[in-house]
């Protein structure tokens, strides 16, 4: 019971930090002059008769909280405006781009959390071996490298060698499930590594300073003595409890994942949210950007106060609070 | 004598003069420094950044003597009868050209100053707000510290690509925006391991004995409890200069930071995914550039945090103790100076 | 007991702290108390010894006194001047009157500072000196507490702890205060350190004047440097009085007790001494007993102990005493006596008389 009131306490919150991060994205945009909204609501290609079009459909020339409340009303229906350079709505748009940043971040999450935790484990339980310090090295490459030069890399040594001896298997752009998985997985293999690498490098040694720390404990000890095996010693008490920072960062992480995935999709051509808003900033086309904004925070509410309900989960303890 | 008693006077010796240059009293920075030097990869990296740093400064020396200056083309020198890069040595262009005919290797020193610049000064300016912040909230506690505490968990979860997208549109990317949005965003880690060791020294005796003495807030702040943070500061504050030089070259290539011409390692990445098929080296020197930079930077930053643990005092006299019973072993061996068992490692 | 004398008043002092739940809202479902109506004054020149187990409130009214902690309610008047609760900057310039010596030598010095600032600080704080009359000024207070004044350079870290508490003691005589409040000084010293320490003090009062609250828990040692003495359990005072009435005839029971458990050095003494045996844990101070707070632990507890909470009163031989000496019982005679004062008082409706073998009284079972 206890864990319905926790959910409802932090739905309120999301719901308030949401608020906050619109309120704050509008005040940011529209409080400016008039005219510098309206050019770069109407876009760039706009005439003089679409930027006043624009100012009166919108009411730019309506007090700064008439403009508000409109904007939240908008908001709570579910309109996020119109892109008047690229003639469709919002929404439309982001629907569109929603596919290849889900499929990134969905199969990007499960790499690294496979690969960070395993080499981690394996890491931890068999410290100092070659293993181990050869994985140390890679985890500190790893955590030294911005992205888009994984990426960028990546490509280079990867998909143009294999594009000049004829394998396309590997491919950069977005094709999605619905039209091969083969062809799915070929285009998506490298953008997950990319968004992986950096993030499993972090999560390797995490789980492998917490579980290094944990197994140091004195209740694994009594466990060994109890005659289980290792096996069991290590994923039944030693990982679990190793678990819970892991999971906590996971909810810091959330934030910088968008920007992870900004930088994937530009770099493999994806066609993303990520990429669309980067676009959007050269076209100088607001609307969009808006659009992405509270999408954004809208995902990294949502996404924390899961990471927040799996914690709860795990640990008793944070129920009480 | 017989041999052993020369080897106990000569171990008393040593231990006598290791002991009375004990007394001497050093600082705790001296301690530091004496572990920093035995660390030989530490050492490296360090030498790696003051040269990293030492190239930067003299960018315009090299942009002199190859006759280059890093925004000027070169149609005709520097690029091939397509149109591409040319590579590595020829026409004088040491590491190459880049898309428009420019010399890739000045290019890539002047890009390291904007990187070093904005890793260096950013984290400085947000080392400072975040040890204020960290201090106040850790200090005065209450609805002061609980509103503080969020602010900073709040920017810390934040995604800094948002923030900069939005600050390009309503501003135009350049250089001080992206340096706002860094340091906007560094200083919440550094708030937050300054608020955590606040609390804790705070409840020491001697921040009561300040108070009893009539020490003021800001006062008890700034001479009592910051320096008995100086070291964690310290340690973070380096490892936060790469990720600050992440941050500027990321933000540079989605283009939203530093502007073309100018060069930026990130800008340069950007042009280079249109050359992959034809001019490797436009991909990976820049490349080479920003990962040596940022490991040393790291390697550097994970020695300073192992100098300053006491406990690697521990692991470094250990292995002077093996070091000389094993030179007494070949001396004398199994003599009463014979080498003790392997310790069980901490 | 002349008005002048008396340095420090303590009126009625009391100090709760409360006990929050947690939970969406953090209420407070009780208070802890720490120090419960608490009288007592400090002549000056002379050395008030406060003795109590941990968790009696010692050291909480000593940072009460200090105006460290505020207080629930209750005056403390210093020099004349009421300093209940005052704002930081009213308390200021008295701060260079109180000082505090603090019980650990080891986390009472900032290990990050040299010996030379810490001793400093006073001056720096209260402006009264700089540069190389600072420096002189701190040398002279080495030099003073026995300390070499060429160590001025050096950390914490360097000296023993006996030399740090000298440390100690040095900062807090900077000012030249006119009351040190002293918390457990020796309590983490060895014991030949100990005498050095308390040798340094009683020399310190001698020669500048000082009054002394010292507070500890060992009685040996707050018999050695006391004038007067009071006993605190739980929050309040006990038993109070001049120093040699107190340890010739203790009155209260737990005052017995506690004597009677102190090491003696003769074992001859120690063999022919009574033991006498509490009882029991010492209760919370979050719910303390009804009427008086000892009757759960005494050997002599009746009826009437856990109904009525016995005042501060001369009693026994003491009260017919008083009424011997001075005028006839009087209200406003009533409401000078107080802890620290020349009267031994006790708070207790049967008070241990002497001779009484309070040993054998504490073989019963405790209700």
């Amino acid at each position: 019971m206890a864990i319905i009131g926790y959910l409802i306490r932090r739905l309120l919150t999301g719901i308030v930090v949401v608020w906050l991060v619109a309120t704050a994205a509008f005040f940011l945009f529209f409080a400016r002059p008039v005219m510098t909204v309206a050019r770069q609501l109407a876009g760039r290609a706009a005439t003089p008769q679409v930027i006043n079009e624009v100012i009166s459909n919108l009411g730019l020339n309506q007090p700064i909280m008439t403009q508000y409340w409109h904007f939240l009303d908008g908001l709570v229906h579910g309109n996020l405006g119109y892109s008047y350079f690229t003639q469709q709505s919002v929404d439309s748009m982001l629907k569109q781009d929603l596919p290849p940043t889900v499929s990134l971040v969905i199969g990007g999450m499960i790499l690294w959390l496979l690969a960070g935790l395993s080499v981690g484990i394996i890491s931890a339980t068999r410290a100092r071996s070659l293993f181990d310090r050869f994985s140390s090295v890679a985890v500190l490459v790893g955590l030294s490298m911005p992205v888009f030069v994984i990426g960028e890399l990546l490509i280079l040594v990867v998909f143009i060698p294999l594009n000049q001896h004829g394998i396309t298997w590997i491919d950069t752009g977005y094709s999605g499930p619905s039209q091969g998985l083969g062809k799915f997985f070929g285009h998506m293999l490298l953008p997950w590594i990319t968004l992986a690498a950096v993030q499993a490098a972090v999560y390797t040694r995490l789980t492998r300073g917490q579980l290094l720390d944990t197994l140091g404990e004195d209740y694994i000890r009594t466990a060994r003595a109890k005659g289980l095996s290792e096996r069991r010693v290590i994923f039944r008490h030693g990982v679990r409890a190793a678990l819970t920072p892991v999971v906590s960062q996971l909810g810091v992480d959330i934030g910088q994942l968008l920007g992870g995935v900004v930088v994937v999709e530009s770099v493999f051509g994806l066609g993303g949210l990520g990429q669309t808003s980067v676009q959007a900033v050269y076209q100088d086309n607001l609307p969009v950007i808006i659009g992405f904004v509270i999408i954004a925070a809208l995902f990294v509410v949502v996404a924390n106060i899961v990471v927040d309900l799996v914690y709860a989960a795990l640990d008793p303890r944070v129920r009480i609070t | 004598m017989s041999i052993t008693e020369v080897e106990f006077e000569a171990r008393g010796a040593e231990e006598a003069q290791e002991t009375s240059a004990k007394v001497e009293g050093r600082s705790q920075w001296q301690l530091t420094w004496r572990r920093l030097r035995s660390d030989k990869v530490a050492i490296a990296a360090l030498i790696v950044v003051l040269i990293m740093i030492a190239l930067a400064i003299a960018a315009p020396a090299f942009a002199a003597i190859t006759h280059h200056p890093p925004n000027t083309a070169y149609p005709d020198t520097g690029e091939d009868a397509a149109g591409n890069p040319v590579g590595p040595g020829v026409n004088g262009f040491w590491l190459g050209t880049d898309g428009t005919g420019r010399d890739l290797f000045v290019r890539i020193l002047y890009g390291a100053r904007i990187s070093l610049f904005v890793g260096v000064v950013t984290t400085f300016i947000a080392s400072a707000a975040g040890v204020t912040i960290g201090l106040i909230a850790g200090y005065f506690g209450g609805i002061i510290d609980t509103m503080l505490a969020r602010f900073t968990d709040a920017v810390l979860a934040f995604p800094y690509v948002i923030l900069a997208l939005a600050l390009a549109v309503v501003f135009g990317p350049s250089l001080p925006i992206i340096m706002v949005v860094i340091t906007f965003f560094s200083w919440a880690g550094i708030a937050r391991i300054v608020r955590g060791q606040t609390l804790s020294i705070k409840e020491k005796e001697y921040i009561e004995a300040a108070r009893s003495l009539g020490a003021g807030p800001f006062r008890i702040m700034f001479l009592d409890i910051l320096p008995n943070l100086l070291a964690p500061v310290l340690v973070v504050g380096t490892l936060y200069i790469p990720q600050a030089v992440v941050f500027e070259s990321t933000l540079s290539y989605l283009g939203l930071g530093i502007q073309p011409p100018t060069a930026s390692w990130g800008n340069i990445l950007a042009d280079a995914q249109n050359f992959y098929q034809t001019s490797w080296w436009y991909v990976v020197f820049p490349a080479l550039a920003l990962l040596i930079t940022t490991l040393a930077f790291n390697l550097l930053g994970d020695g300073i945090r192992d100098a300053m643990d006491p406990r690697t005092e521990r692991v470094l006299a250990m292995r002077r103790q093996r070091r000389r019973d094993r030179k007494r072993q070949k001396a004398a061996p199994d003599g009463p100076g014979a080498a003790l068992p392997d310790p069980v490692r901490p | 007991m002349a008005g002048d004398d008396v340095l420090v008043r303590v009126e009625n002092v009391v100090k709760y702290f409360p006990v929050k739940a947690g939970g969406l809202v953090r209420r407070t479902v009780g208070h802890v108390h720490a120090v419960d109506d608490v009288s007592l004054v400090i002549e000056r020149g002379k050395t008030l010894g406060l003795v109590g187990e941990t968790g009696s409130g010692k050291s909480t009214l000593a940072r009460c006194v200090a105006g460290l902690l505020p207080v629930t309610s209750g005056r403390v008047i210093f020099d004349g001047h009421d300093i209940t609760n005052l704002s930081r900057g009213a308390m200021r310039p008295l701060r260079r009157e109180i000082q505090m010596i603090f019980q650990d030598p080891y986390s009472s010095l900032n290990p990050r500072r040299r010996v030379g600032s810490i001793i400093g600080e006073p001056f720096a704080i209260h402006k009264t000196a700089t540069g190389a009359e600072r420096k002189r000024r701190v040398q002279e207070l080495m030099e003073r507490v026995g300390l070499n004044p060429e160590h001025y350079n050096r950390f914490p870290a360097e000296f023993s702890g006996g030399q740090r508490q000298r440390i100690g003691v040095a900062r807090a005589l900077a000012l030249r205060p006119k009351l040190i409040i002293c918390d457990e000084p020796v309590s983490a010293l060895d014991v030949s350190i100990q005498a050095q320490v308390l040798n340094l003090l009683s020399d310190l009062q001698q020669e500048y004047g000082l009054s002394y609250l010292f507070i500890a828990h060992d009685l040996e040692v707050v018999r050695h440097v006391s004038d007067k003495v009071a006993v605190m359990y739980l929050g309040r005072i006990g038993e109070a009085g001049p120093k040699d009435s107190l340890y010739g005839q203790p009155r209260h029971p737990y005052t017995v007790a506690l004597l009677s458990a102190a090491p003696a050095a003769d074992p001859d003494t120690a063999a022919a001494r009574q033991r006498v045996l509490l009882t029991g844990d010492v209760p919370s101070p979050i719910s303390p007993p009804e009427g008086c707070r000892f009757h759960p632990r005494c050997p002599k507890a009746m009826p009437l102990c856990s109904a009525e909470e016995p005042g501060l009163l001369p009693r026994a031989a003491d009260a017919a005493a008083d009424t011997a000496s001075g005028a006839a019982p009087d209200p406003a005679r009533a409401g000078a006596l107080v802890a620290g004062g020349d009267t031994h008082l006790t708070a207790c409706h049967f008070p241990v008389a002497a001779g009484e073998n309070l040993a054998a009284a504490g073989s019963r079972e405790l209700a």
